[in-house]
């Protein structure tokens, strides 16, 4: 049976964004392959994954949506926004740049995504200190400006990882109703349609 | 395999590509295919390499993520000739002081590098498809656009898959932006990626947008969720397309999408065209959001061509002509 079509409580749709290099590939693949690579290829467009996990008694599927990070891609990564129940905004703690556009990706969000989506702020690549630019207080700060949790992961290490991902989760189950007749359904740009008969292909 | 398609093209009576066609089956390579006073003038000013601390960061980030883990290409020129990166970073910097940088582009000019080229001979053709053929149009604001434009080609063309896809809310901005961002390089065979790039350099119009939807009708598009498809769709169009979509593409007209890509007026600001609408409404990407404008049919040159084809008519009495949406 693939992961496609094991039976699940609840789907949640989980969007990646930040600025470009700042790991939100890695982060993804480490959570959901359990694997990292530091020749990672560009995210061009956007990727997807599926993980499967138990939470708190209930089988949650979360569907990740990986974006592209350039500004070029913007008018398009919006749409994407559509439907997300989780928010997960990376930045690089070694580039103070990616941290100073974090105010710009939370706009954002307020433009372009459903009003009460969950959001969790992520610095990664903390297995770099030497390299470090922003400090864990800043970003602490900073998330506690916009009343949401903080975590400082590194992808490489494997540290913080699938807390960030199992934080998001559980927020927005605790927030989406767990009937599976209202989660399973479709929506644009997609939330998640049920998984039917035909098994995927490549999970 | 470019005679076989160019005898395709002569039988279907094709007269606009078969000329174009033409060169390739003749063995042209990319320089024969480009005038030589252009790839002159690019090579002499090849060194130039000055762009914005800004634009130089992002290829310094970008070079070193550029490469296909799947294939055997790139990583072969990268483990085998360790002046490839530099050259590659060379090479984006002075395309940059030219028509700015994006990304995909380094996956092109990557491309272009492996066959072999010299570095200012690749400079020269990577900045002639980009400025000369206008291939920078697929990037930043006009990929909205080009991405609107494949739709309708998609809708008019193969109505049946454009169905198909919409069924599943896979949109094209969920598959196509890599296609056209990369020229096809990262989710192609080697050999369908060069073809795509032969098709560039040959100058067979719009030929990103027919080639895209030239893989789509000859792929296979069976899944069945919106999951299915979004995790497996790349790795299915990696392994099942072939050459047959260069047959395909020569289906594929595009008359009638000419007023797609246009920069137009609105009241809300200049946009470009994303879609036409059955409704008679064209669809402008503003940037920060789009408007909804009522066409107006293009003129045939019997008089002075309108410059505007788009340009909004009179507004009845009671008649809300155009509204904004996000």
């Amino acid at each position: 049976m693939t992961s496609s079509s094991r039976p699940f409580d609840l789907q949640i749709k989980l969007l990646m964004i930040g600025d470009s290099a700042v790991g939100k590939t890695s982060l993804l693949l480490r959570y959901a392959n359990d694997t990292f690579s530091s020749t990672f290829i560009t995210t061009i467009g956007i990727d997807f994954k599926i993980k499967t996990i138990d939470l708190d008694g209930k089988r949650v599927k979360l569907q990740i949506w990986d974006t592209a990070g350039q500004e070029q891609f913007r008018t398009i990564t919006r749409s994407y926004f559509r439907g997300a129940q989780g928010i997960v905004l990376v930045y690089d703690i070694t580039d103070r740049g990616t941290f100073n556009s974090v105010r710009s990706w939370m706009a954002q969000i307020n433009d372009h995504a459903d009003a009460q989506v969950n959001r969790v702020l992520i610095g990664n690549k903390a297995d770099f200190e030497t390299a470090r630019q922003v400090s864990t207080e800043e970003g602490q700060r900073l998330a506690d400006e916009y009343g949401v949790k903080f975590f400082e992961t590194s992808a490489k290490n494997d540290v913080n990882v699938t807390e960030c991902f199992t934080t998001i989760a559980r927020e927005a189950k605790a927030r989406i109703p767990t009937d599976p007749n209202n989660n399973r359904q479709g929506q644009r740009l997609n939330s998640g349609r049920a998984s039917g008969s035909k098994p995927g292909c490549c999970k | 395999m470019w005679y076989d398609v160019l005898c395709e093209a002569e039988r279907r009576g094709l007269e606009k590509d078969v000329g174009k066609l033409g060169a390739l089956a003749r063995g042209a390579r990319w320089e024969d295919l480009v005038p030589k006073s252009s790839l002159e003038r690019y090579k002499k000013s090849y060194g130039s390499t000055a762009c914005d601390e800004d634009t130089e960061w992002r290829i310094f980030k970008d070079v070193p993520r550029t490469h296909l883990p799947e294939d055997s290409w790139f990583p072969f020129v990268f483990s085998q000739k360790q002046d490839t990166k530099p050259k590659l970073s060379r090479l984006l910097r002075a395309g940059a002081s030219l028509f700015g940088y994006s990304q995909g582009m380094n996956f092109v000019a990557a491309l272009i590098l492996s066959e072999e080229y010299d570095e200012a001979t690749a400079f020269a053709l990577f900045a002639y498809l980009l400025q000369d053929l206008r291939m920078k149009l697929l990037y930043g604001r006009t990929l909205a656009a080009y991405l609107g434009a494949f739709s309708v080609a998609l809708r008019t063309h193969a109505p049946e898959i454009h169905q198909t896809l919409k069924r599943l809310d896979f949109e094209p901005q969920l598959y196509a932006v890599e296609w056209f961002s990369t020229l096809f390089s990262v989710c192609l065979p080697r050999p369908l990626a060069l073809a795509a790039l032969d098709l560039a350099f040959a100058r067979v119009t719009d030929a990103p947008l027919r080639f895209a939807v030239g893989i789509l009708t000859s792929v296979p598009i069976d899944f069945e969720t919106f999951e299915d498809i979004a995790m497996c769709f790349k790795k299915h169009i990696r392994a099942q397309a072939s050459h047959h979509a260069l047959f395909a593409m020569l289906d594929v007209e595009t008359d009638a999408f000419r007023e797609l890509q246009r920069a137009v007026d609105t009241p809300y600001g200049r946009g470009t065209c994303v879609d036409l609408r059955p409704d008679g409404f064209a669809v402008v990407d503003l940037g920060w959001g789009r408007a909804y404008v009522r066409r107006v049919p293009v003129q045939q040159p019997t008089t002075k061509a309108d410059p505007n084809p788009l340009r909004p008519p009179a507004r009845p009495p009671g008649h809300r002509r155009r509204r904004l949406s996000n």
